[in-house]
């Protein structure tokens, strides 16, 4: 079936090539001589990532398989591929509510397309199963999102950060790509599939093949490159003063977009390995990466009393329990895990939405308060909020305490998840790295603890304290709908939580054992395969 | 012999040596005698080392270099005509005489300056930096001389003594990358400018190089775009199955795409800094720009290599466009004979210098752009233009009427249409910012 | 003969040139006279004592047509093996019917070809009206 093949993979891809078209009609629209065509560029925007949602969810019906477990050039349209795509979209449409009013006019047009291929870079991150395809669709992430820093606001401060942000990120990519460069040469081919993974196993089972250091320098520099994106400790320099150049809105974009990418290609990466991550040399970078993020994070958020700033240094934090679960990864004891509670992966999945949700939350707020005119940043901007405008001192309260973890909230929810999969992998782990992963789990929770401190001061300055002069909000209401969202999405999860838990469930499915690879016999099971799943799309 | 140290440059009287060299039988009697000399030499090498000589020309190693060695001597040769004869068009257009001394007609003028050069003192300013100020000549140099590598002079030749069926093509190189070769040689080309405007360490050429090179780049753009257009109607990068394919078929690619014939043209121009794109080398602004400090020998490699420019350029738009060495009444493809290959030569080179003396006569009579109207009619003019024929040709391409000469015309004169009607609407086409100046209010000065 | 190959031709052509050159610029080193002085040696400036150093900061705008230029023949580049193929793709005869049929019997089928150059080629030209728009073909 030649043309089967063609129509899956052009198919498959219609919500990329969605936002990919909005984004250039929304970049010619900048040069347009009009001011109301100008103004249109939001709602465009919009109104592509929810036809985007539509397709993907409504696609079947049109005879478009875009969920389909259908596999072509690279891409795998896996469980993988669907939660990636469905949390881009509808943190997508959060972000854009958020940064409705954010860059000055004329720059409107620039920054929603470069929202959106920022998106579509995302989605495409999800199913790429091939070297080359991961490393554009990370760069097709990264690349927007340093111009959105630059443009997001007028004066200096944006563009020494969007130059540092570019200077850093090319360099981590060029580390990434050396690193890929050596996986494809352990592998011989750049595809992510089950012969990749066999020999990068046998790679490192056997220290004297010459392999073995290949595969492990590979390795070490793929995921060390990927830590950039989502800025854990040794590659987390630049996040304080990205955050604080960016416009707030763009901060809250940051702290997902970029992080969710990075998550899903070191799983890519480290499912090369079989989940080889309780032993040897990965588990010990993953333990060190990860406890030097949540303790450096937290230690440098305790002193800011910019809450930009103080938000980037718990991203750290965060991004070092994400570490956590990856760690624990999705096999128990040689078996896949039988609930979230054992899939560290899977915890991880959600644990990036919600972090990523009520992240963006808590930036949409900062970006819709004014004071004097100014944009609203530190601990004194926001201090007294509850008394002239308590719905807007609640979200940033449900933001706090969710990023805290505290219970029912849905942060709660997800930080147990992860330390109850590191627990359950330290119960089948070798005895000397058992004992590590509950010192790990030890550690991550006492961090837990010490972030509270500094939540909790956010949360008290908005609740409890009075101000002369509390900040103004915009009169623009689409941000605050955004923001309004944001925490009407995180009581959904927190007191139903189940939904996304499944999405992340299946989407840790394949992970175990990477997708097949592009084979044109399979393609009538395949086919078969699609016609299935056809009944029941991804979410 | 004239007193050399006591010359008197009033003193009218010819000598001896004035009289002789212009003297039409002496010149036209010296050049027989060479040409005489070099037939019998050839008959001997060719009676005494005939083997040697049959074995050498019947393989495709000894053919290339003999052709190597031919084209460059070729070159040269042409190259100092083409002086002269520009000279003479100038002259002609500017109803003056030109150069009359150095033999009749001016005809040793060319050789009078290039033992002139020779001759002249080897010199690099003190504050130059020395390797790059030697090297630029030679990069430009040597990157205008190689191109011709891949130019199918004549097609295939099968020598009398050579097996059935057997030949040898009349190409120094038989590429499978082809056009692309010449694009990168060309492109190697800017280097030589812009290090000469940078080595040099005087304002001037440092403006030359810039200018040069932000010239020489942006019109790469739409060649790069024109050349799509033939390789896609083609089907080929191999220059020698273009040229076959037009002439199997007897159409010349310029009546398919004459559009992308011209704009090619207007390219060629634009890369070899010929006028009306020579502001690289301005003499009211720039005194010659890039080579403003360059003398003698160095100085002559940079001309030397912009005509040596000119003449693969047209060697490139003759073998794309006008049917290489083909011509319809005369030897095709499949005549491989010794003699149909040396007429398809004299025909390639005689449409070759036809094509220079276009350029001559353009360089006479179209007067300089200025730098703003150069770039923006490489980029607003000549690269939509590209854009709109690659899609044009490939829509040609995709119901299969690429050699269909009226569909082509159409297409290009759609094309065509599309462009001239924007250009029509857009301001000021060409004027630029002239029409805009504000009016400058005259006040009387206060003394007066 | 040994079967030489076509680039070899190449070299000895560019090695030719160079030879040429090397002697051009030997010969005028060794024939033309020598003499030097502060004032020869000094920079031309049109017979104006010189200011300064030349190699200083200059127009913005040529790193500009520098940075288009790069996107732009890159982009062409591309455009370049699919010119020299889509044709023999539509081949009715011959190992170029054979190789047209094995790759649509892979799902590379002309249209394939037709959407993939087609998006490639909007891309391009969407991003040169976007440059266009934006001013930076403005050097007046």
């Amino acid at each position: 079936m030649p043309s089967a093949a063609f129509a899956i993979s052009i198919t498959s891809l219609v919500p990329e090539l969605i936002l990919a078209a909005v984004g250039c009609v929304v970049l010619l629209m900048t040069q347009a001589k009009s001011g109301s065509v100008r103004r249109a560029v939001p709602g465009i925007t919009l109104s592509g990532i929810v036809l985007a949602i539509l397709i993907l969810r409504f696609g079947h019906l049109l005879g478009i398989s875009v969920g389909a477990d259908s596999i072509n050039g690279g891409l795998v349209f896996d469980g993988l591929a669907g939660f990636v795509r469905v949390s881009a979209l509808i943190l997508g449409v959060l972000i854009v509510l958020v940064s409705w009013v954010q860059p000055a006019d004329e720059e409107r047009g620039e920054f929603f397309s470069m929202m959106l291929f920022s998106l579509a870079g995302l989605m495409l991150v999800g199913p790429s199963a091939d070297l080359i395809v991961l490393f554009l669709a990370l760069e097709l992430v990264s690349i927007p999102t340093y111009i959105m820093v630059a443009l997001s606001r007028p004066g200096p401060r944006p563009l020494e950060s969007a130059t540092k942000y570019f200077y850093l990120g090319a360099m981590a990519a060029a580390i990434t790509a050396f690193g890929f460069s050596y996986l494809y040469g352990v592998t011989g081919g750049a595809a992510l599939d089950a012969g990749a993974v066999d020999r990068i196993v046998d790679a490192l089972r056997d220290p004297d093949s010459p392999a073995h250091n290949l595969a492990t320098i590979g390795l070490l520099l793929s995921v060390v490159g990927l830590l950039f994106k989502i800025a854990a400790v040794p590659l987390h320099f630049y996040i304080a003063d990205v955050y604080q150049g960016a416009a707030s809105p763009v901060a809250g974009l940051l702290g997902f977009v970029p992080k969710l990418a990075g998550i899903v290609a070191i799983f890519k990466i480290i499912s090369l390995t079989g989940w080889a991550t309780t032993e040897g040399a990965l588990f010990w970078i993953l333990w060190i990466v990860a406890v030097l993020s949540m303790t450096i994070g937290n230690v440098l958020a305790l002193r800011q009393t910019n809450i930009k700033r103080m938000l980037a240094y718990s991203g750290i934090a965060h991004s070092g329990y994400m570490l956590v679960g990856i760690l624990a990864g999705p096999i128990v004891a040689g078996e896949r895990a039988e609930s979230i509670m054992g899939d560290g992966t899977a915890a991880v999945l959600y644990y990036v939405v919600i972090y990523g949700i009520a992240n963006l939350g808590a930036f949409a707020l900062l970006g819709l308060l004014r004071v004097r005119g100014r944009p609203c940043e530190t601990l004194r901007d926001v201090a007294g909020l509850l008394r002239y405008y308590p719905s807007i001192a609640l979200l940033m309260a449900l933001s706090m305490f969710t990023l805290m973890g505290m219970p029912p909230t849905p942060g709660f929810w997800g930080k147990l998840s992860i330390f109850g999969s590191a627990l359950a992998a330290a119960e089948f782990a070798p005895a000397l790295y058992h004992d590590w992963i509950i010192a790990l789990v030890i550690i991550a929770v006492l961090n837990s603890a010490l972030a509270a401190a500094y939540y909790l001061r956010v949360i008290a300055a908005v609740l409890l304290f009075e101000s002369d002069e509390p900040a103004e909000p915009t009169p623009r209401e689409a941000p605050m709908i955004g923001a309004l969202l944001c925490g009407f999405l995180l009581l959904v999860f927190a007191f139903y939580p189940k939904p996304l838990m499944r999405l992340g469930r299946d989407a840790s499915d394949r992970l175990l054992v990477p997708p097949p690879t592009v084979q044109v016999e399979s393609t009538s099971a395949i086919v078969a395969e699609a016609t299935l799943l056809d009944e029941s799309p991804p979410f | 012999m004239p007193d050399i140290m006591n010359f008197d440059p009033n003193d009218k009287t010819p000598t001896i040596v004035d009289r002789l060299i212009r003297a039409p039988g002496v010149i036209i009697g010296v050049a027989v005698l060479l040409g005489v000399v070099l037939a019998v030499v050839l008959v001997a090498v060719w009676m005494l080392w005939g083997d040697a000589v049959r074995a050498l020309l019947g393989s495709q190693l000894g053919l290339s270099i003999v052709i190597i060695a031919v084209t460059i001597g070729l070159m040269f040769s042409v190259i100092a005509t083409s002086i002269l004869f520009e000279r003479k068009i100038a002259a002609f257009i500017q109803d003056r005489k030109g150069p009359n001394r150095g033999g009749f007609w001016g005809v040793i003028q060319p050789m009078a300056d290039g033992l002139k050069f020779l001759l002249k003192e080897e010199f690099t300013p003190a504050r130059a930096d020395r390797p790059l100020f030697i090297l630029a000549p030679c990069i430009a140099f040597i990157a205008a001389f190689i191109g011709f590598a891949i130019i199918p002079w004549a097609g295939e030749i099968h020598w009398p003594w050579m097996a059935e069926g057997e030949t040898v093509t009349t190409q120094v190189a038989s590429l499978d990358m082809g056009i692309l070769y010449i694009i990168a040689v060309g492109g190697f080309g800017v280097y030589g400018v812009v290090l000469a405007g940078w080595a040099s360490n005087n304002k001037y050429s440092f403006f030359g190089g810039m200018r040069a090179a932000a010239q020489m780049i942006s019109y790469e753009v739409p060649m790069g775009l024109v050349l799509v257009v033939v390789l896609l109607a083609a089907g080929t990068l191999r220059p020698e199955l273009i040229v076959n394919q037009q002439a199997e078929t007897g159409i010349w690619n310029v009546f398919l795409h004459p559009l992308a014939f011209v704009l090619l043209t207007i390219c060629a121009f634009a890369e070899a800094n010929r006028t009306p794109f020579d502001l690289v080398e301005a003499e009211q602004e720039l005194v010659g720009g890039f080579h403003t400090e360059y003398s003698s020998m160095k100085f002559a490699m940079f001309f030397l290599g912009e005509y040596a420019h000119i003449i693969t350029g047209s060697a490139l738009i003759v073998a794309l466009f006008l049917g290489g060495w083909h011509v319809w009444f005369l030897p095709n493809v499949d005549d491989t004979v010794w003699w149909a290959a040396l007429i398809k030569f004299a025909v390639y080179w005689v449409k070759i210098i036809l094509f220079i003396v276009f350029y001559i006569v353009i360089r006479w009579t179209l007067p300089r752009f200025r730098f703003d109207q150069l770039m923006k009619l490489a980029w607003k003019g000549l690269i939509p233009m590209g854009l709109g024929l690659v899609v044009a040709t490939g829509v040609l391409v995709a119901l299969g009427w690429q050699r269909n000469v009226p569909a082509n015309l159409i297409a290009n004169a759609i094309v065509l249409g599309i462009s001239l009607w924007y250009a029509s609407r857009s301001p000021s086409p060409v004027t630029g910012r002239q029409d805009n100046l504000p009016e400058i209010e005259v006040r009387p000065s206060a003394t007066t | 003969m040994p079967e030489v190959s076509d680039y070899s031709f190449v070299v000895i052509l560019i090695l030719a040139v160079m030879g040429i050159t090397a002697v051009i610029l030997l010969l005028t080193y060794l024939i033309g006279p020598k003499r030097t002085g502060a004032i020869k040696h000094s920079v031309y400036e049109s017979g104006v004592d010189p200011t300064g150093d030349a190699r200083r900061r200059f127009n913005v705008r040529f790193y500009l047509v520098a940075v288009l230029f790069l996107i732009f023949d890159v982009e062409i580049i591309f455009l370049y093996p699919w010119a020299v193929l889509f044709p023999r793709l539509k081949a009715t005869e011959g190992a170029d019917q054979q190789w047209a049929s094995d790759l649509a019997a892979n799902g590379f089928t002309p249209a394939f070809f037709i959407v993939g150059i087609g998006i490639f080629f909007a891309l391009l030209t969407i991003g040169f009206i976007y440059e266009w728009r934006k001013g930076v073909f403005r050097w007046d």
